[in-house]
């Protein structure tokens, strides 16, 4: 009751607003609410306004970006762009999944947008994108593998757990297809938040012979990166593009493309494809993720290896190629993925 | 002559009321002057600018609640510094003792069990109790070994961070991939209002401490004698009052309230403990406190214009193109001046009178 | 220099506002060469400040100023000592681990080659200097060893040095010993008689008398009459002061000291800021009837005895009792025991200068107005405003910030809270540094009542004349140690000065009997 009466005296004021504005064009209008970290992130918030630009141009439409400072202000941001009435509101990161259910189920007509989280629909009026970031992992190890001069490469996680298991699978098993006498290091630094751990265990798999090492632990990623440059040897960045913290030691960052995701979202409400409840799958096939390339890594990756990646999509795209999702193994499963290979000791072995 | 003079002037004088306050409204005015001139420098209209910044605050209720929302945790953290400062203690650890007291509420409000009676007020305590015991360290460190509470303060900010954050990603860390304790119970949660708002029963708390604290300042022995000791210490020790004692004291309040402040957050509007939750509420608490003169009132002012400015920024953002740095543009400018008019004013009051502080024991020539 | 005009100074209708307040009205004033011009008058009447514009620390807003003939604006002190302008300051600026030589060249060095200094060559000038005006100084000397009155000749060095022709002097004898004013006085005197002109400002007449040519009286900002030195007398010169006849001695019936000892101290010991023994073992007591003076040049542990007692220092050994109950570190204590004290530190530590004055004057009295947790601020207000009327605070109002008000008016209200204290021992350290005439006399009337109503009285003073005026009994203190137990009436200023001095000592076995001597008094 209260809530209702709330949502006339909002839905007034915005009116009164918007009139006033005099924003009553035909375009198609979009919100895209930050994460807290905010815009100059280098991460989702900046490639995600990437797309923004594009959609923008393409689909004649008009963006404004909402920056709440705190995850506690999601939803009082995603209420009141519902309430303004956009085309789409888009968001990212999996705090906003609650604040952006409560208001979708408020403002049932509106569309919502939601990239890079779960399997889990969201709602009726919402779309949701998931990353194959197995799928990118295991380009990222196709490449090491065909990169490495010892034959040697590491893998350093955040932590012990699934959805970094996923990612060392993905690289696993492109490693192995790469170039299957190819060693891979596993290892967990056993935090996200801790760059001078994030060293120490990238210093241990260099002694250990490792020249490549995939950095999948958030901040932690920063010393993996940092020990690469120490070492004169190469590190991996991860779901945005790290190439610029050590150019020349960073080979590529596996990058989840958010800003193809956001593009797309915008696309289906331009083009009525829209359809609330969806849940789309964003892998090497669907330009969802990709290795990163620019002016950091140049030269870094030979050329016949980059020409590679096209055949690589292609065998994706026709099924020839099932990237195996750690989600679907089960412990102690001995082959995985198509073409079936050996899984890996840590799944192997698993009771 | 002194005789009329004396009773001319009335024990409120009417002056005594407006005089506090043209000081903070200068500053404000510069820095709206200042960020019209910025936002014309940007291309757009700096009128209409701030008539969406003033319609995205206060006009209508999902608009207000949100200002509500965002000034609530600076009722917290503003008070909190503004009773300190009033103090003598530079008390700018309003941040750190604000997140252990989130973590301590987040704690007993998802491992316990109990009935939405016994449970807000337990985790509310523990929140206190948190932000207390962050505060504490410093108080006894001034008064056993006169370390300087502010470095003190300031060292333990990150510390706090670190500390909860360790806790938050490792210890008790709950499944998913936020960095985030489990939700708390629905018997520990502060309801909300509104889905424009997450403002919560919490901005009644803050409202009835900067109420009270009003009565404490003005109308109470403490309250008297916190003054004296934050304009001459000294002087308030000879005179009889328990110094070291009272900074404990006022020092442990002003962590509690801060605490309660991080209570504010996690049961009312994260519903859990999060990693980093706060964008620095304990230092907009300082700027609070000092656009407040360090009176609660005025703490209550100040967090709602700060609380407006943010909770308007969204609704600018929507409107226009401007981003939210020119609300954030906008609160350095008065903290700007604020700061430089009150270091003018600490320098010059050192200035007039070397004596006092300079030389303590021996004031005479020589 | 021959043709120096008789008139070396001469100031005409010169103002000087500070915002609304006007601190100098139409001041005309001249300086002779080879005279000491004195310039006496209350606190506040604007001696400092008139000077502090010839000397160009002040802007003028309105007159003129002429040196040996010519106009003069200096807009820095720097521009007055180029043009022979030199002034010695109360508090003074010397770098006291630097030697003599070191401090009187500080910012005209002499140079060798490669901007070295010489110092070989200002050792020679210090000394030449000092010989030259008879002002005995070991150039090599550490300034921060030296007693203050060699400190002040550093001062007076340093101006000649820079070859000053006008000397100013700000209060200089507040800080020495009747035998170092003494010495001062010659010094003046051969300054003056070599041409130098001395512009001596003071508030203590007997001085003016002893050594000025000419005084100038100011009051309020305006100067009221400048007189010859011949026939002239300290009454009719304090009168022109306060502008009406004052008591230079205040009026006392002899003292009815009783049997009960309302301070004690006891073989108390004390270290300073430094570390020094700055209380050194003394002891001594205060009867109820009794004002008891303690004199002695500052420096010599005054300040630390009065800390003790009032529980602002811990002492390293020894005891204090208040009213039979023993003193512990904690003033809150010792207050409840039977202290009040009036400390010198006004701005320090015996007021909040940036509170209000009733505030000022409701500390140390907050449980009489506690009403359970409550302060019941209307009856404290209303208490300080009688204070106010009470004790003439003149310029007061209740919310005034206490700085605002004047030394005098800032130590009648220091004086009002304290001694309306219930508390049966009063400690009034230099009750009357700072505070003019008029004010004086009532703050010496207060404490006289005090001690006729049977309490104790202990004045801690830097000021001969008032510890004289006083004081039933002087003790003197010389580096920590009570050097001296007088009977005032059967002591004068000499003999007290001698023992401040350190000239002359009790012998070592006396010290016992000078402790002896404070339970066996009259």
């Amino acid at each position: 009751m209260l809530k209702s009466i709330l949502k006339l005296g909002a839905a007034a004021a915005f009116a009164a607003a918007l009139l006033s504005s005099g924003a009553a064009q035909a375009k198609l209008r979009v919100a895209m609410i930050t994460s807290e970290s905010g815009l100059g992130d280098r991460s989702f918030n900046d490639m995600m306004v990437e797309g923004m630009k594009r959609a923008e141009k393409d689909f004649d439409a008009e963006y404004v970006v909402v920056q709440p400072r705190a995850v506690s202000e999601f939803q009082s941001a995603i209420a009141r762009a519902a309430a303004q009435g956009f085309d789409i509101i888009v968001g990212s990161s999996f705090d906003m999944i609650k604040p952006m259910q409560e208001v979708a189920k408020a403002f049932p007509d509106q569309k919502f947008g939601l990239v890079d989280v779960g399997p889990d629909p969201l709602g009726p009026n919402i779309v949701s994108t998931v990353t194959k970031d197995w799928e990118g992992s295991f380009l990222v190890g196709w490449i090491a593998a065909k990169t490495t001069k010892t034959g040697k490469i590491g893998f350093v996680g955040g932590k012990d757990i699934p959805i970094i298991h996923r990612f060392f699978v993905g690289y696993y098993y492109g490693a192995k297809m790469a170039n299957p006498a190819t060693e891979v290091f596993e290892s967990y630094s056993g935090t996200f938040t801790d760059p001078a751990a994030g060293k120490e265990y990238t210093l241990a798999l260099i002694n250990q012979g490792s020249d490549i090492n995939f950095a999948v632990a958030g901040a932690t990623s920063a010393g993996v990166i940092d020990a690469a440059k120490e070492t004169k040897t190469f590190a991996i960045g991860v779901d945005s593009n790290q190439n610029y913290m050590a150019p020349g030691n960073v080979l590529t960052s596996m990058v989840k493309r958010v800003d193809n995701q956001a593009y797309d979202m915008v696309k289906s409400v331009s083009d009525g494809t829209f359809k609330g409840g969806e849940v789309k799958y964003y892998g090497l096939a669907e330009d969802g993720v990709a290795a990163a390339m620019d002016d950091n890594n140049k030269g870094l990756i030979a050329d016949a290896v980059l020409a590679d990646v096209d055949t690589l999509k292609a065998k994706i795209l026709s099924g020839e190629i099932v990237v195996p999702n750690y989600f679907d193994l089960t412990p102690g499963q001995k082959e995985m993925g198509t073409p079936p290979m050996a899984t890996p000791p840590s799944v192997a072995n698993a009771k | 002559m002194s005789t009329e003079a004396l009773d001319a002037a009335p024990s409120f004088p009417l002056a005594g009321l407006v005089k506090p306050l043209v000081q903070p409204l200068v500053a404000v005015a510069i820095a709206v002057l200042v960020g019209g001139l910025l936002v014309l420098a940007l291309g757009e209209n700096p009128i209409e600018v701030y008539s969406i910044l003033v319609h995205g605050s206060l006009v209508g209720w999902p608009n207000f609640l949100v200002t509500l929302q965002m000034m609530s945790p600076l009722l917290f953290t503003g008070l909190a510094v503004a009773i300190s400062f009033r103090a003598g203690l530079w008390n700018i650890g309003a941040e750190g003792q604000m997140i252990m007291g989130a973590l301590a509420a987040g704690i007993v409000g998802y491992a316990v069990d109990l009935p939405t009676a016994l449970h807000i007020p337990l985790a509310l305590i523990a929140a206190f109790a948190g932000g207390l015991a962050w505060a504490l360290l410093p108080a006894l460190l001034r008064v056993w070994l006169n370390l300087n509470e502010l470095v003190v303060c300031l060292m333990l900010n990150p510390i706090a961070l670190l500390l909860s954050g360790y806790v938050s990603t490792h210890l008790l860390k709950a499944p998913g991939p936020t960095n985030k304790l489990p939700d708390i119970a629905d018997t520990a949660a502060l309801p909300t209002f509104s889905l424009y708002s997450q403002v919560n029963a919490g901005f009644v708390i803050g409202l009835v401490l900067c109420l009270v604290f009003a009565v404490v300042n003005g109308g109470t022995k403490k309250g008297f004698e916190w003054k004296i000791m934050g304009l001459n210490p000294r002087f308030a020790y000879y005179g009889g009052i328990r110094v070291p004692l009272q900074a404990v004291l006022v020092m442990m309040l002003s962590g509690g309230i801060a605490g309660l402040g991080g209570a504010e957050q996690v049961l009312g509007e994260y519903r859990a403990f999060y990693d980093n939750f706060s964008p620095g509420y304990g230092f907009d608490g300082i700027a609070v406190a000092m656009l407040a003169n360090f009176h609660p009132v005025g703490v209550v002012l100040a967090a709602f214009l700060f609380g407006a400015l943010n909770g308007g920024s969204a609704v600018l953002q929507m409107m226009t193109g401007l981003s939210k740095y020119l609300v954030q543009v906008l609160q350095f400018i008065i903290v700007l001046i604020l700061a430089a008019q009150f270091s003018w004013a600490f320098l010059g009051s050192r200035r007039k009178a070397p004596p006092a502080h300079a030389a303590p024991a021996a004031p005479k020539e020589e | 220099m021959s043709e120096t005009p008789l008139d070396v100074v001469s100031i005409s209708g010169v103002v000087k506002r500070f915002g609304d307040f006007t601190a100098i009205h139409d001041a005309s004033l001249t300086v002779r060469r080879g005279e000491v011009h004195a310039i006496v008058g209350e606190n506040g009447a604007g001696k400092s400040t008139l000077m502090n514009i010839l000397y160009g620390l002040l802007p003028r807003d309105a007159g003129t100023i002429e040196l040996f003939g010519r106009p003069v604006t200096f807009s820095g002190p720097a521009e007055a000592i180029a043009a022979g302008v030199g002034m010695v300051h109360q508090h003074f600026k010397l770098a006291p681990s630097f030697t003599v030589a070191d401090n009187i060249i500080l910012g005209s060095e002499p140079l060798a080659g490669y901007g070295r200094i010489d110092r070989a060559r200002a050792e020679r000038d210090t000394a030449a200097i000092s010989r030259r005006f008879g002002l005995d100084l070991d150039p090599r000397a550490v300034v921060g060893a030296l007693p203050v009155g060699l400190r002040q000749r550093v001062e007076i060095l340093k101006t000649l040095y820079r070859e000053a022709q006008i000397l100013i002097l700000d209060e200089p004898t507040a800080v020495l010993t009747p035998q170092e004013t003494r010495e001062l006085f010659a010094t003046m005197r051969t300054l003056a008689e070599s041409g130098h002109s001395i512009v001596f400002i003071t508030h203590k007449l007997r001085e003016v008398l002893a050594v000025s040519n000419r005084i100038s009286v100011m009051r309020q900002g305006r100067i009221v009459a400048t007189l010859d030195n011949e026939g002239v007398t300290a009454q009719e010169i304090a009168g022109l002061m306060v502008g009406r006849s004052v008591l230079l001695r205040v009026k006392k019936a002899k003292a009815e000291a009783r049997d009960e000892v309302l301070l004690k101290v006891d073989g108390l010991e004390a270290r300073g800021e430094r570390g020094e023994a700055a209380v050194d073992g003394l002891s001594f007591a205060v009867r109820s009837g009794e004002i008891v003076g303690l004199a002695g040049v500052q420096g010599n542990g005054q300040d630390e005895l009065v800390e003790c007692i009032a529980g602002l220092r811990r002492p390293v050994a020894g005891s204090v009792e208040i009213c039979g109950t023993k003193a512990v570190a904690d003033p809150r204590r010792n207050r409840a025991a039977g202290l009040a004290y009036v400390p010198a530190d006004r701005g320090g530590v015996g007021l909040s200068l940036a509170s209000g004055i009733w505030e000022n004057l409701t500390v140390g009295h907050i449980e009489e107005f506690g009403r359970g947790p409550f302060l019941a601020i209307k009856a404290a207000r209303a208490r300080a405003a009688e204070l106010i009327r009470r004790f003439d605070v003149r310029g007061a109002t209740l919310d005034k910030p206490a700085g605002s008000l004047s030394g005098g008016n800032q130590q009648k209200v220091q004086i009002a809270r304290e001694l309306t204290r219930d508390a049966r021992l009063v400690i009034a350290e230099q009750p009357s540094q700072g505070v003019d005439i008029g004010a004086i006399e009532s703050i010496h009337r207060t404490l006289v009542e005090m001690r006729d109503a049977g309490r104790a009285v202990f004045v801690v003073s830097a000021d001969l004349d008032e510890i004289f005026s006083l004081s039933d009994r002087i003790l003197v203190i010389y580096r920590g140690r009570i050097v001296a137990d007088l009977v005032a009436s059967e002591t004068d200023p000499e003999t007290v000065g001698r023992y401040m001095g350190g000239l002359e000592e009790a012998p070592p076995a006396a010290a016992a009997s000078v402790s002896e001597a404070a339970d066996h008094v009259h």
